[in-house]
């Protein structure tokens, strides 16, 4: 078991940074998803961690050895990627064999490994066929199953579910979680799905054009978002973010009127998750009147948009409600249900 | 599946012309080979041989024998009279022999061709190398430059490396001219091919080489076989570089012994029997080699075109 170590990890690509400076302790074992939107550098990360890209300045290490120089094929990590990448022109079975061939491990012992192997992610049967007579989720247990195995210091694995379709995606996110217990390789995972980041990882690193924003468990990142960024990242729907100021201890936008008395003075973003909105009956102080835009039912719950001057807010309801599009609406928050973020840094602010 | 146009006659009637045009020659070319020479040569030409004769097919195969024996019985009289005899260009090898030699130099070009072909896709589609695009732009412009115009420092270049007069530079010349088609084409094979197959095995340890023999190859065999092809055609289609180049009698290419023994017999007489004969021996590689892999060869050639 290996941890990994990015130490001010830094990738340029002629002027752009894709990369920046970023920190990230990985224990040994642990599940790490880097999450967030495209080009964010997340994929940029891995591939460094690979050794697939050179690394501009800064440090990786695995274990406590430092990699920057080390050939991507003696890091001993092994990458499953988004399109599977099987050898077409090879059966399952020699796709599974390929990294046992290239260590020159003897026949029988390829055998029985690929054995195990097949066996643990449901290919048994599937051995003598070609990656294209079979479906996406089966050729993605086949490039699993050629990562794992020859037991790597490190799994890197790369959007590895995108190309699934969603039923599928979720019976594979389990069949991963299940797979990484029991092997409890050291894994690193870039998803910008932040379903799958919060449902595999033990901690999400959420990233943003380059920077590192957040690292910590999934729970703590949803509960406690230190930017606006994460915040509005995170959870689905997402988390409501209004532009205002405060005035005089007083929350002003240009509907919402919600009087904290926080002790702050200027602009500022208040977060609010949709589902601790309260729709009220009648003006109560901490509050606004909003107009239904739209009212979507999702079964277990309704969820109602109501445009704002500029922004919109979403309010998931409970689903015996039923709130006429065009109708006024009452919203009371409750302060302890609120994030407050700076308008210009984006950072959490304690209020 | 979409339904023939109204218009879908003139597709064969155009076709049909096109067809026609082309092999014309060749059918002509085929005739005159088997017509007796009193056929042949006529101010009333047949367009199909009345009586058939393989005669000329015959003294083409073992003309060598044929003529040496008449130049070793000429030397004996006089010196001069070989020039009358034999022409003044006679000093060759039968084509059963220059058969052999081109199929030397085409195989050795093939050989070349692929490999430096292969190494240079491979490097132009995977490699992260400063000005990669210009170099590739560089490396094939070279096909819009005809051969014949560089012939004098092609010359220097072979007499420095001791290459005049030998298959080894005849190859080298070939496998030149191919390059550019050549780089080109498995440039588009490999770029079909995604990145992710290479870094996949490269992160199981594999080396550059393996993951070309491999992974790589068996993928872009298309490109490749597109490649042999052309290279065989490059390389027996020649006329120019292997008739100034070789010199020796024993080392003459296919293309210059048919010339040579058409033009071979007395003066102003042109040897349209044996010329055609022979001609007919020379097309059967490539009629067998395109007949062969030309299900490849399209695929090739379009493949650049449509990415997958």
């Amino acid at each position: 078991m290996y941890s990994v170590d990015l130490i001010n990890l830094t990738k340029k690509w002629g002027k752009v940074t894709a990369v920046n400076d970023v920190n990230l302790h990985i224990e040994e074992g642990e599940f790490v998803v880097l999450l967030g939107p495209s080009g964010c550098g997340k994929t940029t990360t891995m591939r460094l961690v690979a050794g697939l890209e050179e690394i501009t300045a800064g440090e990786i290490k695995i274990g406590d050895q430092i990699v920057n120089e080390i050939d991507p094929r003696k890091r001993d990590v092994s990458m499953v990627f988004q399109n599977y990448s099987l050898f077409p022109h090879m059966s399952v079975r020699n796709n599974i064999a390929y990294p046992l061939k290239m260590k020159k491990i003897p026949s029988a012992e390829q055998e029985k490994k690929i054995n195990d192997v097949s066996k643990l992610v449901e290919l048994q049967d599937l051995l003598d066929r070609k990656p294209a007579e079979l479906s996406g989720g089966q050729r993605q247990r086949v490039a699993l199953a050629r990562a794992i195995v020859r037991q790597p210091r490190v799994f890197l694995m790369d959007e590895p579910l995108s190309n699934l379709d969603a039923i599928l995606r979720v019976t594979m996110r389990s069949e991963l979680k299940n797979l990484h217990h029991r092997l409890g390789v050291t894994t690193i995972y870039v998803t910008h799905d932040q379903v799958e980041a919060m449902t595999l990882a033990s901690r999400i690193a959420v990233m943003s054009d380059g920077k590192l924003l957040q690292y910590d468990t999934p729970q703590i990142i949803f509960d406690e978002p230190s930017t606006k960024f994460v915040a509005g990242f995170i959870g689905s729907p997402a988390m409501n973010l209004i532009n205002g100021k405060v005035v005089n201890g007083k929350f002003i936008s240009d509907t919402i009127n919600a009087d904290f008395s926080i002790n702050y003075e200027g602009d500022i973003t208040l977060g609010i998750r949709p589902d601790k909105i309260d729709i009220v009956d009648q003006n109560s102080p901490n509050n606004g009147s909003v107009k239904v835009f739209s009212n979507e039912s999702t079964g277990e719950s309704n969820l109602i948009t109501c445009k704002m001057e500029d922004q919109s807010l979403i309010i998931k309801a409970d689903k015996n409600t039923n709130y006429e599009i065009d109708n006024e609406i009452f919203l009371n928050f409750k302060k302890e249900d609120c994030y407050f973020f700076d308008s210009k840094s984006e950072d959490r602010l304690k209020l | 599946m979409k339904k023939y146009s109204g218009d879908w006659y003139w597709y064969y009637v155009i076709n049909s012309v096109l067809v026609i045009l082309i092999l014309f020659p060749i059918y002509w070319t085929f005739i005159s080979s088997v017509k007796k020479p009193d056929e042949l040569i006529t101010s009333e030409p047949t367009f199909y041989p009345h009586t058939w004769t393989w005669q000329y097919y015959d003294r083409i195969w073992n003309y060598d024998t044929a003529v040496l024996t008449s130049a070793t019985t000429a030397t004996n009289n006089s010196s001069k009279k070989i020039h009358k005899t034999t022409g003044s260009v006679t000093q060759t090898i039968g084509i059963d022999d220059a058969f052999t030699n081109s199929a030397i130099v085409s195989v050795g070009t093939i050989i070349f061709s692929i490999i430096v072909s292969t190494f240079a896709g491979y490097g132009l589609t995977f490699f992260r190398i400063p000005f990669k695009e210009v170099l590739f732009i560089l490396l094939i412009t070279p096909i819009l430059v005809p051969a014949i115009s560089l012939i004098i420092p092609i010359y220097k270049l072979l007499k420095v490396l001791g290459l005049t007069d030998s298959y080894l530079g005849l190859i080298f010349l070939h496998t030149t001219a191919m390059l550019p088609i050549g780089v080109f084409m498995m440039r588009n094979a490999f770029s079909s091919i995604p990145n992710s197959l290479r870094e996949v095995a490269l992160l199981e340890g594999t080396s550059e080489l393996k993951i070309i023999g491999n992974v790589m190859l068996p993928l872009a065999i298309p490109g490749l076989l597109t490649v042999m092809v052309f290279a065989m055609y490059i390389s027996w289609n020649d006329y120019v570089l292997a008739f100034l180049f070789i010199n020796s009698p024993e080392k003459t290419m296919l293309n210059i012994a048919l010339a040579k023994i058409a033009l071979g017999g007395s003066q102003f007489e042109m040897k349209w029997g044996s010329l055609t004969a022979g001609s007919m021996i020379s097309f059967i590689p490539i009629i067998i080699f395109y007949t062969l892999l030309q299900r490849y060869f399209v695929r090739g050639i379009t493949g650049s075109a449509v990415k997958e």
